[in-house]
């Protein structure tokens, strides 16, 4: 593994009086793309937020380019890890261009304008996402991919090493989903760029990362590469479904399969099916 | 939006050469330049810069410091219904103007201790109950009708205690209290007008260092976090300073209500919602709303005085049941 860039060290962390996390450790390679993934409710978003400083760890810490999370300042922490949430708004009028420069608030001097520096770091972020064309649109006037293309031309016009990325695919078709993470792959690749980013869908986390790390209620059940993490006994543990690992024709990497039967009916006779038997007796 | 930042600081240099010109006693504009610049006759330049300029700046002034202070307040709480009234921020200034008028004034009705003393008191109450409206609403989430609610209920606490103090308190006390509370710059002073001027200087740098953090909480809290803006303080500094400047105007004009709600509405449709820009139509257009109401109170209801803040509430009040309506509707 490369050096680790960013580190939780016995990490205890939770909301009010529910605890998320007991004593977690992670470390995140630099210059990868790390996908966390789990079950819903498994923390995973909660780990994002904690190693950028928004969810406060009750005990451990978290170091980021080897100074504690706390030593570093709201712009200082700014301009090495930009992170687009969930569900990021801005008012429905504000044209693409405006809300891109946003992301140049932690570069920007006080009392001066827009610099040729972050026009640049703008036009620059609005090409990758190939949102040039529509930099003067207002944005309740965007799709819901292009939406999201224009708030990643936000983050990356934020110019840091390392993007925290938050379900990024959630609410996009599948084109849409594969185009967003094929710019993510674009920012590691040829940004050199450290990514971490939250998904859900295990394929779409094995197309786009270098490393996952499977969590389940508050643990690492597994983390490594993909090929080594996404194991059909890794995947029942932690997802609890049967399931087969394929090889995907088109590049080699693994193809997760639950093995179902056809949901709702009975034959399939599987885990899942037995389950809800147990649960019905 | 061009025409409009244009047009209305022309349109408010008019309207106060026309407010200077009407009164008890029609002044021709001619007359009305020529006091201004003391080649008037005597009477024009006595009327003028001792009656009338006063009334006319003290309006100017008023209306931007509220403007501006509900702008602020929309703002950091990223509630369109949000005003400084709304809030219960006027009527805990007022609770703090009337103690103090109380506490320190003779039969004689004049004050015992300096009138620079009366904003002091109106930044005590008005703070206090924003305090409680801010304290009572961090304990719940952060809906738009939730923090409303609050406000209103705090504000209607603050009024009951406005009356009993001036039901129960001496009768010199009453009268003088009344003005006061209805909101009036027709009994404008110099000295008044420069204490709400030097109001406004002292906020014009805390104001200017605000522009690039209010722009950035365009942005939800996470991803203005994330971009660098500590969330936290600038909300807590924008809310203190729109607290601030609310008490500062109304300790010496009174309760006009509903410019602070209007006036950043207004500035946004007009001015768009850059911070920059948005605060200067909110000071331009909550000047010309207290303006214009103090002109039409003049004009309409000669030789009565009635105060501004009742046109203003005519105008506002109905404005806050359509914001009512139509936002209270997505979040019921």
């Amino acid at each position: 593994m490369p050096e680790p860039l960013i580190t939780i060290d016995a990490g205890i962390m939770g909301y009010r009086d529910m605890t998320v996390f007991n004593g977690l450790t992670l470390s995140i390679p630099k210059g990868e793309v790390t996908a966390l993934c789990g079950p819903n409710g498994c923390g995973k978003s909660t780990v994002l937020k904690a190693m950028r400083g928004i969810q406060p760890l009750s005990a451990g810490e978290v170091i980021l380019d080897a100074m504690p999370l706390g030593q570093w300042s709201a712009k200082g922490l700014a301009r090495t890890v930009a992170m687009l949430g969930q569900t990021p708004t801005a008012p429905e009028e504000m044209r693409v261009r405006d809300l891109v420069a946003l992301g140049r608030y932690a570069h920007r001097k006080p009392f001066a304008g827009l610099d040729i520096g972050d026009h640049t770091a703008i036009d620059t972020a609005l090409r990758a996402t190939t949102m040039v064309a529509l930099a003067e649109t207002p944005l309740a006037n965007l799709s819901g991919g292009q939406a999201q293309r224009a708030w990643l031309a936000m983050v990356l016009a934020q110019q840091s090493p390392v993007i925290f990325l938050d379900e990024p695919t959630n609410h996009l078709d599948i084109s849409h989903a594969l185009s967003t993470l094929s710019l993510v792959r674009q920012m590691a690749r040829n940004g050199g760029k450290t990514v971490v980013i939250v998904l859900h869908d295990l394929n779409m986390a094995a197309t786009v990362a270098d490393r996952i790390v499977l969590f389940k209620s508050g643990q690492v059940a597994a983390e490594g590469p993909v090929k080594e993490v996404l194991t059909s006994q890794n995947i029942e543990t932690v997802f609890d479904i049967p399931c087969a690992v394929m090889t995907r024709p088109d590049s080699n990497l693994p193809l997760v399969v639950p093995l179902l039967g056809r949901i709702g009916k009975s034959e399939g006779n599987t885990n899942l099916s037995a389950q809800k038997a147990d649960a019905l007796e | 939006m061009t025409a409009a930042r244009v047009s209305l600081p022309v349109g408010l240099v008019v309207l106060a050469l026309v407010a200077a010109a009407m009164g008890s006693s029609f002044m021709p504009l001619d007359r009305v330049t020529a006091a201004l610049f003391g080649q008037g006759s005597r009477a024009d330049t006595v009327i003028l810069w001792n009656i009338r300029l006063p009334r006319v700046t003290m309006a100017l002034l008023a209306g931007a410091g509220l403007g501006i202070a509900g702008m602020l307040l929309q703002r950091a709480t990223r509630n369109p219904l949000a005003s400084p009234g709304v809030l219960g921020i006027v009527d805990g200034a007022a609770v703090g103007v009337l103690l103090f008028l109380l506490l320190f004034s003779n039969e004689a009705n004049v004050l015992t201790v300096s009138i620079v003393w009366q904003p002091v008191a109106a930044i005590l109450g008005a703070v206090v109950f924003a305090l409680v409206v801010a304290s009572l609403a961090a304990r719940d989430d952060t809906r738009p009708m939730t923090l409303i609610l609050y406000g209103i209920s705090l504000a209607a606490l603050a009024n009951a205690i406005v009356v009993l103090l001036i039901i129960a308190g001496p009768v010199y006390r009453a009268s003088q209290g009344l003005i006061w509370l209805a909101g009036s710059v027709q009994s404008a002073e110099w000295r008044e007008v420069w204490m709400l001027a030097m109001a406004l200087l002292v906020a014009l740098p805390a104001l200017v260092a605000l522009i690039r953090p209010l722009d950035q909480l365009h942005l939800d809290d996470l991803s203005a976090r994330t971009t660098g803006l500590s969330v936290t303080r600038t909300r807590v500094a924008t809310l203190a300073l729109s607290v601030l400047l609310t008490a500062a105007m109304v300790s010496i004009v009174g309760g006009i209500g509903f410019v602070g709600l209007i006036a950043p509405h207004a500035a946004r449709l007009l001015f768009g919602t850059g911070a920059a820009w948005q605060l200067t139509g909110a000071a331009l257009i909550g000047a010309g709303m207290v303006l214009m109401a103090d002109l039409l109170v003049r004009v309409l209801f000669q030789p009565l005085e009635v105060p501004a803040g009742a046109v203003t509430a005519l105008i506002g009040a109905p404005y806050f049941l359509f914001l009512l309506l139509r936002h209270g509707r997505a979040h019921a």
